[in-house]
């Protein structure tokens, strides 16, 4: 299997965790948009959506930071 | 140490991957035949509905929801207690924490899918993305969950990948499949550095995100106005039974992996030993939340609380508690406050009891509040049905297969950490130790550890 073949089968795989934090914050977003519409504990829903986004952004990142540390060329 | 000198020093713990034995298809055959008649259970569910359950009004929850709150109770073994044990720099948790890892991630997998199974209508799950309500406990279990086994998986990978690069490096038919996941590692300074500082963050996450997980499954019961449920202490009385259950597990995990794959050099009698510990103080921890959980209830003396209680007591489920009481807490504190029975055969007996203690009590939580319930409706009996047997079954023959699986693909035991063990911690736990006693800082006042890493 070529060099370029597994660098972008691993980007693939590193994509699935930024789907998931993507996903998780359109589906928070749209039950903020609901919690909005219905005035339904709308600054409780905010404060947990931020707070939620926020580890799967941090996961996504840090998986990231790995990824991209271990393939920079040595100087 | 090249890395030809390290295989050939821990070549027993790259051993499950390469030779397998008849044994082991054997089980697997036997495991997947008990999987297969709890999908078919499953599928019968699916056709038939929740009727095909013992769950009946009032007792509308029963075994799916009981496997759950244990299964992810028992996930609490992996990420946390690794979390904990990494932080706070202890130097046996080495040949441990990749298997308490690989439970998390099995079993929360495992236990996520519960809730579905007991929706009886899977497809309803869909209402929860379109009309979910963000204060709703059940929607931050799912959050909580998601990002636990999220958080779980990366933390059992990132560690993971050093050993990977190993098996990458030696070649065979799976070179391909270890070349993906290797991520270009080759031990380079500045990838082990990069590799060390996610770590530390992922561990630091990785606790606060566990406890969230276990302290909002109790939340799902406490936040009701239930009799037996309505507690303020169920938080943290979850997250230490959660941390009970998975200590035991581990210990279990352990002890059957050491037997089988001949790990005796590395999971020594002390591992055991301070796990042993551990759990006593979990033991007694657990024992204080439980009686002051009971005591408080029984001094109130509300009279539907009243019959919750006698029914755990002496009514219907009683011998269940009493079960439970003697599995997680006569047995283990027995067992392990004792020197001689302190061993490794009383570690595992003691553990297994835990685990089936914890299991009861998930039981004795769940079920008698439901059948006693608030409204005058005549008391519930719940006898779970085939269809729950079969499927509880197919968990559990799911989660060893899971570990077998993983067993044929990874080290069980970390081979890079075991080898830095040998390398660095030997110097850094002197320079440390002397740091802790009086008397030891240089002539400029600096200690002795924080020159070592200057």
């Amino acid at each position: 299997m070529s060099d370029k073949k597994v660098f972008t089968i691993q980007l693939i795989t590193l994509s699935f965790n930024w789907l998931l934090a993507i996903g998780v914050t359109w589906w928070f977003v749209h039950l903020v948009i609901i919690a909005n519409q219905v005035k339904d504990a709308q600054t409780a829903s905010l404060w947990i959506s931020i707070l939620a986004i926020t580890v799967f952004w941090i996961l996504a990142g840090v998986l990231s930071y790995v990824f991209f540390s271990l393939h920079r060329k040595e100087a | 140490m090249s890395y030809q000198d390290l295989h050939d020093e821990d070549e027993v713990l790259f051993r499950p991957i390469y030779q397998t034995s008849r044994t082991f298809y054997v089980v697997v055959i036997a495991l997947a035949a008990v999987f297969l008649f709890g999908l078919g259970c499953y599928i019968h569910q699916l056709f038939y509905g929740l009727g095909a359950t013992g769950m009946d009004e009032p007792v509308s929850w029963a075994f799916y929801i009981v496997d759950f709150v244990f299964f992810i109770g028992i996930s609490h073994a992996g990420t946390l207690i690794s979390a904990i044990l990494r932080l706070s720099k202890a130097e046996w948790r080495r040949p441990i924490t990749r298997m308490a890892e690989v439970i998390t991630g099995i079993v929360l997998a495992i236990g996520g899918l519960h809730p579905i199974i007991d929706l009886g209508r899977p497809d309803r799950i869909l209402h929860l993305f379109e009309r979910g309500r963000l204060q709703s406990p059940l929607l931050w279990d799912l959050t909580s969950v998601t990002a636990y086994f999220t958080a779980s998986t990366i933390y059992l990978y990132v560690p993971m990948i050093p050993d990977i690069a190993l098996l990458r490096d030696r070649g065979g038919k799976l070179h391909n499949f270890y070349r993906i996941l290797a991520w270009g590692y080759k031990g380079t300074p500045r990838q082990k550095h990069a590799l060390e500082r996610a770590i530390n963050i992922l561990m630091v996450m990785v606790i606060p995100i566990a406890v969230s997980v276990h302290t909002i499954i109790a939340w799902i019961f406490g936040m009701t106005l239930q009799p037996g449920w309505h507690s303020t202490i169920f938080g943290p009385y979850f997250v230490v039974g959660a941390i009970y259950s998975g200590i035991a597990a581990l210990v279990i995990v352990m002890v059957t992996f050491r037997k089988i794959f001949h790990f005796e050099d590395y999971l020594k009698e002390i591992h055991f030993r301070y796990l042993g510990t551990l759990l006593l103080v979990v033991a007694l921890l657990w024992t204080y939340f439980t009686f002051a959980e009971f005591l408080t209830t029984f001094y109130g003396h509300e009279p539907a609380e009243m019959r919750v209680f006698l029914y755990k007591f002496i009514g219907a489920y009683a011998p269940f508690f009493w079960a439970m009481v003697f599995c997680n807490f006569l047995l283990p504190i027995v067992i392990l406050s004792n020197k001689k029975t302190k061993t490794i055969p009383g570690i595992l007996v003691a553990s297994i009891g835990v685990v089936i203690g914890m299991w009861l009590e998930r039981l004795i939580i769940i079920i008698p509040t439901l059948a006693n319930p608030r409204l005058p409706y005549p008391t519930g009996m719940y006898v779970p049905s085939i269809t729950e047997l079969g499927i509880a079954a197919a968990a559990t023959s799911a989660f060893v297969l899971g570990f077998m699986g993983f067993s044929k693909l990874f080290p069980l035991i970390s081979i890079w950490e075991t080898k830095e063990g040998r390398e660095h911690s030997i110097h850094e736990v002197s320079m440390r130790l002397r740091d802790y006693l009086p008397g030891q800082r240089d002539e400029a006042g600096v200690e002795a550890s924080v020159k070592a890493e200057i």
